[in-house]
Parts: C-alpha cells; sequence; structure tokens
C-alpha cells in the first residue's frame, strides 16, 4: 500500500506526530490539532503492522539498513553508543544527544512472537504487552498512564517477531521516575481475569482493524506464512482471531516470568545524558531486581524450499485495480562479517527498486507506463532477511502484465549488473542518509534496540558505514542472485473483483498459446 | 573521587542546559522583498524548511476540475530548469534531501529537509521548482495516471468511504441532496481527464508573498537565512489571487448514517462544531479534548470507556479540527459489527456527562500537566519544529505564543472548562458517520446512506 501512504488525495489514515503541531497529512490536508489527537492508528500498542509490503521498516534492522549511511569522512561511526551490564545481566546502552534537555527512555525484552509456544495460543507476545499496561500492586490500573500524564511524557509500546519494546520520551529531569515505573513492571504486574477478558476484546477489534478490514493485509498475512514454512516467522504477530479468544490469566503469567527478566532485557537511553548518570541510575532501579538466567531462544529453522516459488491470488471488492507483491527471504545478518552480505544487498534493492532513479520505477513507471508505483523495502530479522517489492499499475494493466514486466527488469540484472557508477552513487546516498538518523532520538534507540534484540552487538551496528563503505561489485553481483532467482520467492496478487482489465500481455500470451497448440495438432 | 567529580560536573551541565534551552528562540524575520519568516536556530545536521501557501490549496481548484491542486503538486516534481523527472530526483537523492510538495484542502505546502551541508544546493533546485517546473504533457499524463490508478484503487477502500462520506455529511450533502460545498469535492475519473496544461499555468496566481509563511529550523543564522528566502523567491508576486470558498455550516440535529459495507468490523467517524484556534475559550477547549478524547495516550474518558472498559474498540479518539471555513470537534472509532452501536451509544453518553457536569479536579490536573509539560517534545528535530510552528502560524500566533503555551494551558481552571463543555459540546448535534454493517440497538436511530453519496 505504497499508494495509500503517497496518495495526494490523503486517504483516510490519519499519518500524525502526536507531539509536534500538524501540517496536513490528515484527511485531504485538513489542519489538525496534533497537539490534543491521538492518531487513531498511531495509538498503537502493539503490532505495527502495515496494510502492504514496504512500511514494516521502522520496527525492523531495517531502521538501520534503510536509512544507513556514512558517518564521516573516513570515520566508522555510526551512532556511538555506550554501553555496560548490569549485575544481573541486564544490557545498558546510551547514545549522547545534547539538543535539547529530553530523554527517549526504552526497555526491549528479547521475546517476540517468534519465540511463542507453537502449542500455546499464538499471540502471547503481543497480548503480554497490552497486558503491561494494566496495572502492578504498587501501580495499579491508571497509575502508570496517570504519571506518564503528570511527566507531560509521550509513551508507547510495540511487540515484534524478535522484541517486545516500551518506550517514553519525556523531559531528562524524569528518566528516574521512567526507570521506576519500568522497573516496577518488569516484575510485578498483576493479571487479573476481568483484564484479560476486555484486552482480550481490544486486540480482538486491532486484528479487525488491521486485517480482517483489509483484503491487502490479509493477503500479505499469507505471504509471509508461505516464505516461512517451517519458521514462527510465519505467525502473525497479533496472532490468529481464534488465539485471542483463548488467552487466559495462567498464560500470559507464565509468558511473563519466562521472558520478563532483567538478564533478558536491554535498557537503551537516547537524549541529554551520559553513560554515568544512565549507568547510576539504572544500577538503582534495574540492577537491584533478581534475575533468572537469560532464556535461551529455540525456534525451529526454515529449510530450503526445495525451488517452489509459491503464487498466491486474492479477490476482493476493495480496489479496482490489481495490486502485486513478491517476497524473497535472505540470509540473517549474524555477525560483523556477514553484515557484507547484507550491505550489498541493501545496495541492489536501492538500485532495482527504492526511489524514482531505481531500475524498477524507471522501466514500468517511465518507460513502460504500466505502473503508478513501486516500493521496495528490505529488512533484517534476527533469523532471516526479507525483500518485498510492491507494485500498483496504471489502469487497464493486469497483474500478470506487470509481473512480467519485473520479471524483465529483474532477469536483466544478471546480463546488466549493478554498475561500478550505480554503486558508487548508491553508497554516497546510503551513507549521505546516516544524519537522520542520528538527529533523532527515536529512530538512534530503534535501531539500538532493534539490533541488540535481535542477539547482534554493538560493534556489528558500529560497522555498518564501513560494510557500506566496503561491498565491491563482486558483493553486489552475488545479492543480484536472489532476486534473480525465480523460483524461490512468493508472488502475491490482489485483483479486483468482476472483470479483468483488457490488457495487451494476456491477448498476446493467448495468442501465443493458440499457435503452440496448432503447431501440436500439426505434429500429432 | 575523579568519578565523583565528573558526576557533580554533568548534573551541572545538564541543569545549566535546561535552563537555557528550556525555551525554543524563535526569530521574527521579514525579509527586504517582504517574505515573513520564522527562524528557530538549532544545532542538528538537518535542516527543515516549510513554506505554507496560504489559501492555494484544493479549495482553488475550478467547477469541474477537482484534483488540479494534487496533480499540480505532483507535476511540479516531475522535473524543474534544466532536469528532467529522473534527474531532478537523483540530485535531491545524491544530496540526501527531500523536497515535497502537497494541496491540502485549504493551503499548499512546501517541505524541504537536507543536511546543513547540502542546503544551499538544495535551495537552488528547490527555486527551480518552485518557479521553473517543467510542466509539460508527457508529465501531466504520467501523474494524471497516477492519480487514476490511486482513485481506482482506493474506491472499495472502507477507511476511503469514510472520509468522504463523513466530508459530505458535515457539509450537508447526504444522500446527493444540498449544495456540494468546495471541501466535499473530491476527484473524479471525469475531473482528472479534464485537466489541461493551462489549468497548471493557471494555479501560480494563488501563490504570492502577501499569503506566503516560510519557516525554518536549523543551524542557520539570521543573516544565512534571510539570503536563502531572497534567493529562492526572488520575483514572486506579491499579491496571491484568491478563491472565495463558503464557510461551512454544520448539521443542526445530530444522526447516525451507515454507509453499508460488508467488513467485520464498523468505522465510525463522529463530529459537531468545533471551537477555533482564535476563539478566547480555545485552550480551555484544548484541555476539555483532552480529557474528552484526545490527550495522552489510553487516558482519556472515551478510551476509558469504550476501549477499557467496554473492550469495543481498539482505537477510539478525539481532537480540534480546523479548516479555513470548517471547525469541528471530531473523532474517529473502530468497533465490530456486533459492538459498533454500543461504542456509539457509548460515545454519546460520555459526551453528554462531560457536557453537563464538565470534567474532575483531578482529570484537569493530569491533563495539563500533559499538555504543557509535553509541549517541548515536539521541538527535538527541525522536523518537528517547522511541523508545529507552521501550524501555530495558520492559527495566526506571533513568535510569543511558541513559548506561553504551557503557561496559557497550566492557567485554564475547572470552572472555565465546565462552562466551556456546557456552551460548546452538544451531544444532540452529534452526528455519527458509519462505514459497515453495525447491528441494530435498541435506542438508537440509523438511517441509510446511499452509496451514491460516493460519486
Amino acid at each position: 500500500m505504497a499508494k495509500l501512504q503517497h496518495c495526494p488525495l490523503d486517504s483516510g489514515g490519519w499519518f500524525m506526530n502526536p507531539r509536534s503541531g500538524i501540517m496536513t497529512k490528515g484527511p485531504c490536508g485538513e489542519m489538525v490539532n496534533t497537539a490534543d489527537l491521538k492518531s487513531v492508528d498511531r495509538e498503537v500498542m502493539g503490532v505495527q503492522v502495515p496494510p502492504r509490503a514496504p512500511l514494516r521498516t521502522m520496527f525492523f534492522l531495517a531502521g538501520l539498513l534503510f536509512l544507513a549511511g556514512w558517518a564521516r569522512a573516513g570515520g566508522a561511526a555510526f551512532l556511538e553508543p555506550q554501553g555496560c551490564t548490569l549485575k544481573n545481566g541486564m544490557q545498558v546502552v546510551v547514545i549522547g544527544n545534547h539538543r535539547s534537555p529530553v530523554v527517549c527512555h526504552s526497555v526491549w525484552y528479547k521475546v517476540g512472537s517468534a519465540d511463542e509456544d507453537p502449542s500455546r495460543p499464538l499471540g502471547l507476545a503481543h497480548f503480554c504487552e497490552h497486558m503491561m499496561f494494566r496495572g502492578t500492586k504498587a501501580n495499579p490500573g491508571q497509575a502508570f498512564k496517570d504519571a506518564m500524564q503528570r511527566m507531560g511524557a509521550e509513551h508507547n509500546a510495540f511487540t515484534s517477531h524478535d522484541c517486545t519494546a516500551y518506550h517514553q520520551m519525556a523531559g531528562v529531569e524524569h528518566l528516574e521516575t521512567l526507570m521506576a515505573l519500568e522497573a516496577d513492571r518488569m516484575l510485578n504486574l498483576q493479571v487479573n481475569l476481568d483484564d484479560v477478558a476486555t484486552e482480550s476484546k481490544v486486540v480482538a477489534e486491532e486484528r479487525r482493524m488491521r486485517y480482517e478490514n483489509r483484503h491487502a493485509s490479509q493477503l500479505d498475512e499469507k505471504a509471509w506464512s508461505c516464505l516461512f514454512a517451517h519458521h514462527p516467522y510465519r505467525f502473525p504477530v497479533i496472532g490468529w482471531a481464534e488465539d485471542i479468544r483463548q488467552y487466559t490469566p495462567g498464560l500470559v503469567r507464565m509468558f511473563y516470568k519466562k521472558w520478563y527478566q532483567p538478564a533478558n532485557a536491554i535498557l537503551v537511553v537516547a537524549g541529554d545524558v551520559t553513560l554515568d548518570q544512565v549507568r547510576t541510575l539504572a544500577e538503582k532501579h534495574y540492577g537491584c531486581l533478581p534475575s533468572a538466567p537469560p532464556c535461551r531462544r529455540k525456534r525451529l529453522v526454515e529449510p530450503p524450499s526445495h525451488a517452489a516459488s509459491v503464487r498466491l491470488v486474492k479477490t476482493t471488492d476493495q480496489t479496482r485495480l490489481p495490486d502485486l507483491a513478491l517476497y524473497w527471504r535472505t540470509p540473517a545478518v549474524t555477525s560483523k562479517e556477514t553484515l557484507k552480505t547484507a550491505a550489498a544487498l541493501q545496495v541492489v534493492c536501492r538500485v532495482v527498486g527504492q526511489g524514482r532513479t531505481s531500475r524498477l520505477y524507471r522501466a514500468l513507471v517511465e518507460q513502460h507506463k504500466l505502473a503508478s508505483t513501486v516500493g521496495m523495502n528490505y529488512h533484517e530479522l534476527r533469523d532471516a532477511g526479507v525483500v518485498e517489492l510492491s507494485v500498483s499499475p496504471v489502469a487497464g494493466v493486469s497483474a500478470e502484465a506487470l509481473e512480467k514486466a519485473v520479471d524483465e527488469v529483474l532477469g536483466d540484472l544478471a546480463r546488466n549488473p549493478v554498475t561500478a557508477a550505480e554503486l558508487a552513487s548508491v553508497r554516497a546516498r546510503l551513507l549521505g542518509e546516516l544524519d537522520y538518523v542520528r538527529d533523532s532520538l527515536e529512530k538512534s534507540v530503534i535501531t539500538v534496540g532493534l539490533t541488540l534484540a535481535a542477539d547482534l552487538g554493538l560493534d556489528v551496528l558500529e560497522s555498518w558505514p564501513e560494510a557500506i563503505g566496503r561491498v565491491s561489485l563482486a558483493d553486489v553481483a552475488e545479492a543480484s542472485r536472489i532476486l534473480v532467482n525465480r523460483t524461490e520467492r512468493v508472488v502475491a496478487v490482489l485483483e479486483p473483483a468482476g472483470g479483468d482489465a483488457p490488457d495487451q500481455a494476456i491477448k498476446s500470451a493467448r495468442k501465443d498459446q493458440k499457435q503452440a497448440s496448432k503447431k501440436k495438432g500439426k505434429a500429432a | 573521587m575523579k568519578a565523583l567529580v565528573f558526576r557533580v560536573l554533568c548534573i551541572f551541565l545538564v541543569s545549566g542546559h535546561l535552563q537555557v534551552q528550556a525555551a525554543l528562540e524563535v526569530q521574527d524575520i521579514v525579509t527586504p522583498q517582504g517574505v515573513k519568516v520564522w527562524l528557530a536556530p538549532c544545532s542538528g545536521p538537518v535542516v527543515s524548511l516549510r513554506v505554507v501557501f496560504r489559501g492555494a490549496g484544493a479549495c482553488c481548484d475550478p467547477e469541474g476540475k477537482a484534483g488540479r491542486a494534487c496533480v499540480f503538486a505532483d507535476m511540479c516534481l516531475e522535473g524543474a530548469g534544466d532536469l528532467d523527472s529522473a534527474q531532478l530526483a537523483g540530485r535531491l537523492e545524491d544530496l540526501s534531501s527531500r523536497v515535497s510538495l502537497e494541496a491540502g484542502r485549504d493551503h499548499m505546502v512546501l517541505h524541504v529537509l537536507a543536511l546543513r551541508r547540502h542546503l544551499d544546493a538544495t535551495c537552488r533546485l528547490v527555486r527551480e521548482i518552485l518557479f521553473r517546473p517543467r510542466l509539460q504533457a508527457a508529465s501531466l499524463e504520467k501523474v494524471r495516471r497516477k492519480h487514476l490508478a490511486d482513485l481506482a484503487f482506493l474506491q472499495g477502500d472502507p477507511g476511503w468511504m469514510l472520509q468522504k462520506a463523513a466530508l459530505r455529511s458535515a457539509v450537508g450533502y447526504t444522500n446527493k441532496k444540498g449544495p456540494l460545498h468546495a471541501y466535499a469535492r473530491f476527484p473524479t475519473e471525469q475531473t482528472l481527464n479534464a485537466l489541461t496544461l493551462d489549468d497548471m499555468k493557471d494555479v501560480f496566481r494563488f501563490r504570492g508573498l502577501d499569503t506566503m509563511d516560510v519557516t525554518v529550523a536549523g543551524n542557520l543564522t539570521r543573516p544565512e537565512v534571510v539570503r536563502l528566502v531572497q534567493d529562492m523567491f526572488a520575483g514572486m508576486a506579491p499579491h496571491a489571487d484568491k478563491a472565495f470558498t463558503e464557510d461551512v455550516a454544520l448539521p443542526v440535529e445530530g444522526s447516525v448514517l451507515v454507509l453499508d459495507k460488508d467488513i467485520p468490523q464498523s468505522m465510525i467517524a463522529f463530529f459537531q462544531p468545533g471551537v477555533a484556534a482564535r476563539h478566547p475559550d480555545y485552550h480551555a477547549a484544548v484541555v476539555l479534548d483532552g480529557v474528552l478524547g484526545g490527550g495522552a495516550i489510553l487516558s482519556s474518558r472515551l478510551a476509558r470507556e469504550v476501549r477499557e472498559k467496554g473492550g469495543y474498540a481498539y482505537s477510539v479518539g478525539t481532537s480540534l479540527l480546523e479548516d479555513a471555513h470548517m471547525v469541528r470537534w471530531a473523532g474517529r472509532a473502530g468497533s465490530s459489527g456486533e459492538t459498533a452501536l454500543k461504542a456509539v451509544q457509548t460515545i454519546r453518553k460520555v459526551w453528554s456527562q462531560i457536557a453537563e457536569n464538565g470534567v474532575t479536579v483531578q482529570e484537569l490536573e493530569a491533563i495539563r500537566d500533559y499538555l504543557a509539560g509535553s509541549w517541548p517534545l515536539g521541538f527535538t528535530t527541525s522536523e518537528d519544529i517547522t511541523e508545529r510552528l507552521a501550524w501555530l502560524r495558520l492559527q495566526g500566533r506571533s513568535v510569543d505564543d511558541v513559548n506561553a503555551y504551557p503557561a496559557a494551558i497550566r492557567k485554564i481552571t475547572p470552572d472555565h472548562v465546565r462552562r466551556v463543555a456546557r456552551e460548546s459540546l452538544d451531544p444532540r448535534r452529534l452526528c455519527f458517520v458509519i462505514v459497515g454493517r453495525p447491528a441494530p440497538l435498541q435506542g438508537i436511530t440509523v438511517q441509510a446512506m446511499s452509496p451514491s453519496v460516493l460519486d
């Protein structure tokens, strides 16, 4: 749904930063008082799952890869985080940014939907995240939220496949209180039957909003379950509708006790602070908490797909034009050394499908006039990477025609690989964009949090600019093979109900078929 | 010992920082040419520059040509000066800059996001985009294709349907009766196909120095900004033409209108007349809205009643929505078919309770703390800063108001809020528009909306 985001008509989504003032991006550019408004879509506690491909970025290492870039001339620094570990095993990372007297405080638990026990109802990680706002003994009911209000703090949380994160933004003078509150609910959550019953209904509504109401999202959900046939990434983070009906306090407590431990948690703080300040406060509030040893994450390994591609088609009355998406699995980043592949893949994606100068855009939108938008997204999860390509046609063009055109461009990569000029240009762009990440407290925190929650070290994060700087043409050619390979991918087509669009490709395909069968007839 | 000294020093530095930086410095500048600029000098590598062309939005679209402003805005990025579309895009990417031009209902907004070191080069490109966009037949066709595709894509989208239906209901155009206000005109296949290059050239006259606001945040000095703005807008017409738009009179009676669609969760929009930014009770209304359905996450009355207690919705909220000719107190909610009308009933109940009794002292103090305390959080990035400052300027504020907001909020008393609630919140005027298939509920009368209202 790259389309919905870029629609100049400003469709019904509310994309708003609740802290700043407005400015358009409300439906049809209305002036929105966002000092008061909570965007309906942003008022999220939980899964940030977009309706279609390219938006998953924020909550994956993609945050890192997408915006990755260079730091300074010759330097290899990215965010320059400083870290330490508390006595009980809790990791602490600090990113200094002294521009405003503000701090972004976050706690990341190394548990996501992919760590759930598949013999139990799914979506527990996400549900547990919801329950974390329902109160503890010391801060029952609304106390946590009231405290946030009193401090003038913004706060939220999200769950992903590999992690669950709780984050706040407030004046730096409130850092200690934020820690105290977060430390309290790390071990002292109260889970009662009434709250579970009501919150289950809330999560059911969330699922309806994100999936059951949106056919495109359902197709995306299905595509992921095909891309990962065995690995738990195949499960939706929010769980299936049937699962959401089966939550009990016992299930939540069991999950919570197992995974919510200091040794399984990472504190990431960015803002007008130093490591010493944060460490002192962290030792006082988090360091004293008892901890079980960190949990071991055991997940099924995804076997090779045996060169079988999958094509999904979903018919819908929610659109009058078809939509096409392609998905690929890529190797995981597990160390500094394997970062090279990710860097090369990031370059390939930029050249092939991101932005108006990309090969797919130029061919499909400009040259052949088949598509209105092209979006490509690459992000790394803990155990694999995923590349998603989304293409929306102009009127009168079928999904088949789009697919054929996409295959031509991707196939061309083998004959005409990424050139030295393309590599140099994309490298410079990726590196130049890094300043945007460093400028934002939230982006810095998310980038660090996602990296560590994926069990990678800060050294891997910091070597990203160097990895980009070192990508060679050979690396890129190697990475391109993933996209050129047509036998190991998922193709997902959204078809409008009632009538196919007249289209040249289909006509000529039928013509070819007729000729072929005529020849057969003759031979027989 | 050393560690202690370091810590003390750090604390001192932080406090000192707090005293200096608690207020955002904003300079009010008028360039020799007459461009009105607000500059918020700040550290950091990112510069945000926002230009609001007031009154140059979709309201300027001529009859039968709805969509012109949006198409024009997109065309401006399809090549400018000596650069074609790909070259312009490539140049901007090389500079790590992002330039966007968007037409809203009332205004057209240019946003430039650039790294300080690439600012000058970026601004030269922006000047070309503003004054010499390549408005050619090929790019008109390309942009038209895209908009037609977007339209076709959205036709069956329930969110899009809701937005359209709610706006049309707000301006009194339900079941195709009544005049069609500019705000309720949406692009159609017909209007998009009717657009010509001459139509595009006609848009320039709605831009002028007298209706422009420029807001800049970044590591720049006053002389640098003046020079930059002078260079960017040299030759800009002194006066902009204005399109006349009527004020909207919102419906006098509340209602619950349903546009049938077979989706599991009904999408609900609701509104009544709002309180305008220039109204003396505005800040009290902001505080009131914070308690009602806005404010801090999951802390409003509606969030508590509809979501936390009822479990009827995942998302529910309100805000004051102000356009140049329409001020609404508006909200949204999403609830499954079985519970949608229960959600409506609860919203009405909360609305009535607060209209009659105001809010509790505890609620008031909490929301005051939140609104006042979180205000500085909107000033942590250049982009956020210009977004908010541009918004304040549209409200008619001065630079002094930028930092006076928290104090204005903290002054609001329970009595003031109670009076504003009594005078402004009117549950009988609350209009609900629902896209979905809500199950009937005793006590709630529902009217069907004809699907042709979306045509």
